[in-house]
């Protein structure tokens, strides 16, 4: 029953949700500060060719290799974030113009691309890649052995780090101060939590999920560099963000649910249902939209989750 | 203030964005000399060839690199090529053609189908430039030379090779659009693993594009999870084969030997070369006896094809009768005496395509676009 199309769905769901829920656990964090980052693209992309070099150059072994790789990864990322922060906390710039312009540099005619050719990396073969581990042995058991107990170290990461971003949000003190910065900032330096800084903090952590996301195309799925190889998941994480209500759990089941529509094509082509292949390729973007529509218009009428500072420059004694 | 720090972090952005463009512009190999203009008759032949993606694909892209480099050693001093990667399907692609034309080129090889339009153009537009164009069969210009190839023969083989090491009936195929030059492979493979297995049958997935690891990987597992014996690969990345390597699949590679992917599963790949193709095509264009050919057909008795070394999964699961079977077809398609499209041939609906006693033609070959019974996945499509 392992192989039944159900089962094969929910684990290639889980597979190419994984990025997805990572990165958007970043900017999940990112954005309860208040900071809109629409660079998860580019530094996605920025994380996945770095740990990528990382993994090919080192000459570590190969569980060391992949962790360096995931640590160059997550730097990678958290550099990135650090100047849309600069951009978006000291100068106040508007996030959306500095959040793109981030996309634009990392993106797949920007930094990435020009660090892959530095490295030679386009078509070289990965030496090291994360592997599936059977945990406990119990990988066989029927339906819950493949969606539980079969996956590679990252995916297990997520899901811890969906209950470590949780229990920090709402058990927390930091995590309440951090809501307040998101809601009402000016409230919040009243109350002389230092909101630069926590909007720096969870910015540059947003950055560093979004690397390891990143590297969890170059490291997980094929050990291989690609110009442009997270194809648009970067925009999709922002989307998931909104669609969870900006809330872990529900960011866990949106990125499974995007992790089944990417993974439906194949597998229903691979049990003889004939549809145009460029259907299959399109349905996660068309959700994506979907999504958004009515995302977007549950929160018109009412304003579910959205920190209310979101996107708003802060300035001390500015009206 | 506002408005002063959005100038300058865009500012910033840009300075920071430029050399990444700049770095993009030369994507990929040696930069052909610019601003001579064309070559004079003591002066290397100059040929430029393009690719889509990066160079070394370990596939397709390495199978004419490595053609390129051994065209240019076998031809001596009389020829001199470049190599221009990661061109893309898109109307970039004039550009580069012009560029390459500019910097002094006597003819563009385009080693991708998605290029074809912008070569027609171009050689529409340069009557004495030679262009060359894969994966193409509509003579457009005099001056364009369609470079088609009978891929199906060694797909025909692969297949034999497939279902002698599958324990299913049946098998997988990974590829990305359904061209002709792919549906023969598809047909090919097909008809080869019916040779062996009378019922075999084979579930194709298209991942709907050239290269992409991800995709193709996904493919392969969605195959192999809905029950495939064995997988072949005719996208290039080493996805494929590691996917199939990783559950103990049997699998096949293409264009180059792909054994180092997934060595414990591994059963062959379809390789081939086009030195012998080229170096034929470019001394009669260096001597001035080419005249012109509108569309080249390229098969076994050509020498660009064959069959790698089998792999460990192959010796374990073959026969002797199958391994005979498949020396006897490879000896048919060498000698030109065998052909795989030979009738009876029977599409998926049922439809005799081709009747008893008869053949394809090279016409019929490279504008195929139905698919031979026992196929499922590719509609026959428009």
């Amino acid at each position: 029953m392992n192989d039944g199309l159900l089962i094969t769905m929910l684990v290639s769901g889980i597979a190419y949700g994984t990025p997805l829920l990572l990165a958007g656990l970043g900017e999940l964090l990112a954005e309860r500060s208040g900071v809109l980052n629409l660079g998860v693209e580019g530094m996605m992309l920025v994380g996945a060719v770095c740990a990528f070099w990382a993994s090919n150059r080192t000459g570590l072994p190969g569980a060391l290799a992949l962790a360096f790789a995931v640590l160059v990864g997550t730097l990678a990322g958290a550099l990135m974030a650090s100047l849309h922060a600069f951009a978006a906390v000291t100068l106040r710039v508007n996030q959306i113009v500095s959040g793109l312009a981030l996309t634009i540099l990392g993106g797949a005619v920007g930094l990435s691309s020009y660090l892959g050719q530095l490295g030679g990396l386009a078509g070289q073969t990965g030496k090291h890649q994360f592997r599936d581990l059977d945990l406990l042995g119990l990988g066989d058991l029927p339906a819950v052995g493949p969606l539980l107990f079969d996956h590679n170290l990252l995916v297990y990461a997520s899901w811890a780090l969906t209950l470590a971003v949780g229990w920090y949000l709402y058990r927390t003190r930091p995590g309440l101060n951090l809501r307040a910065v998101g809601e009402d900032p000016r409230a919040a330096d009243a109350m002389g939590v230092p909101v630069a800084r926590y909007r720096y903090v969870h910015t540059i952590l947003g950055g560093a999920f979004a690397g390891v996301a990143g590297a969890f195309y170059s490291l997980v799925v094929v050990p291989t560099w690609t110009d442009g190889m997270t194809a648009g998941a970067g925009w999709i994480a922002i989307t998931l963000v909104i669609f969870s209500f900006w809330r872990p759990g529900w960011l866990l089941v949106g990125a499974y649910v995007f992790g089944v529509a990417m993974s439906v094509g194949s597998n229903l082509q691979a049990r003889g249902v004939e549809l145009a292949p460029e259907l299959f390729s399109a349905i996660p973007y068309v959700m994506t939209v979907v999504a958004l529509v009515v995302a977007s218009s549950v929160l018109a009428h009412r304003r579910i989750g959205a920190p209310a500072a979101l996107g708003e420059p802060y300035e001390r004694g500015a009206k | 203030m506002r408005a002063r720090s959005i100038a300058a972090v865009t500012a910033a952005v840009v300075a920071l964005i430029a050399p990444g463009c700049g770095g993009d512009a030369d994507a990929g190999g040696e930069k052909a000399g610019a601003g001579d203009t064309k070559s004079s008759a003591s002066d290397p032949y100059k040929v430029a060839f393009m690719y889509v993606g990066p160079l070394h694909d370990g596939g397709w892209n390495d199978a004419w690199d490595t053609a390129r480099v051994k065209l240019e050693k076998e031809l001596g001093g009389k020829l001199k090529t470049t190599a221009k990667a990661e061109v893309p399907e898109a109307p970039q692609a004039a550009q580069v053609i012009n560029s390459l034309i500019q910097s002094g080129n006597d003819a563009i090889v385009s080693t991708t189908f998605g290029h074809s339009k912008y070569m027609i153009e171009a050689a529409k537009q340069h009557p004495d430039v030679q262009f060359i164009q894969a994966d193409t069969s509509v003579p457009e210009a005099p001056n364009l030379t369609g470079i088609d190839y009978a891929e199906e023969e060694n797909w025909y083989l692969a297949g034999m090779a497939a279902a002698a090491s599958s324990k299913a009936d049946k098998l997988g195929l990974v590829a990305a659009f359904p061209i002709p030059p792919i549906m023969r492979a598809i047909n090919g493979f097909t008809l080869g693993a019916q040779a062996i297995n009378p019922d075999a049958s084979t579930q194709v997935v298209l991942t709907n594009s050239w290269f992409d690891p991800g995709k193709d990987q996904q493919a392969t597992q969605s195959l192999i999870s809905s029950g495939a014996g064995a997988i072949g690969a005719l996208n290039s990345d080493p996805a494929i084969g590691r996917a199939a390597g990783n559950k103990d699949v049997p699998w096949i590679g293409v264009w180059v030997d792909q054994r180092e992917y997934a060595p414990s599963s591994y059963i062959t790949s379809s390789v081939v070369d086009w030195t012998p193709a080229l170096v034929k095509l470019f001394n009669s264009a260096i001597d001035g006896s080419y005249e012109g050919d509108p569309h080249v057909y390229l098969d076994y008795t050509d020498g660009i094809f064959s069959l790698a070394p089998f792999g460990d999964m192959f010796d374990a699961r073959a026969s002797d009768g199958d391994t005979a079977k498949i020396d006897e077809s490879t000896k048919g398609f060498k000698s030109g005496e065998r052909s795989v499209f030979a009738g009876p041939v029977t599409d998926v609906d049922g439809k005799v395509r081709v009747p008893e006693g008869e053949d394809l033609t090279v016409e019929q070959l490279s504008g195929m676009d139905w698919a031979v019974a026992g196929v499922s996945g590719v509609d026959s499509q428009d």
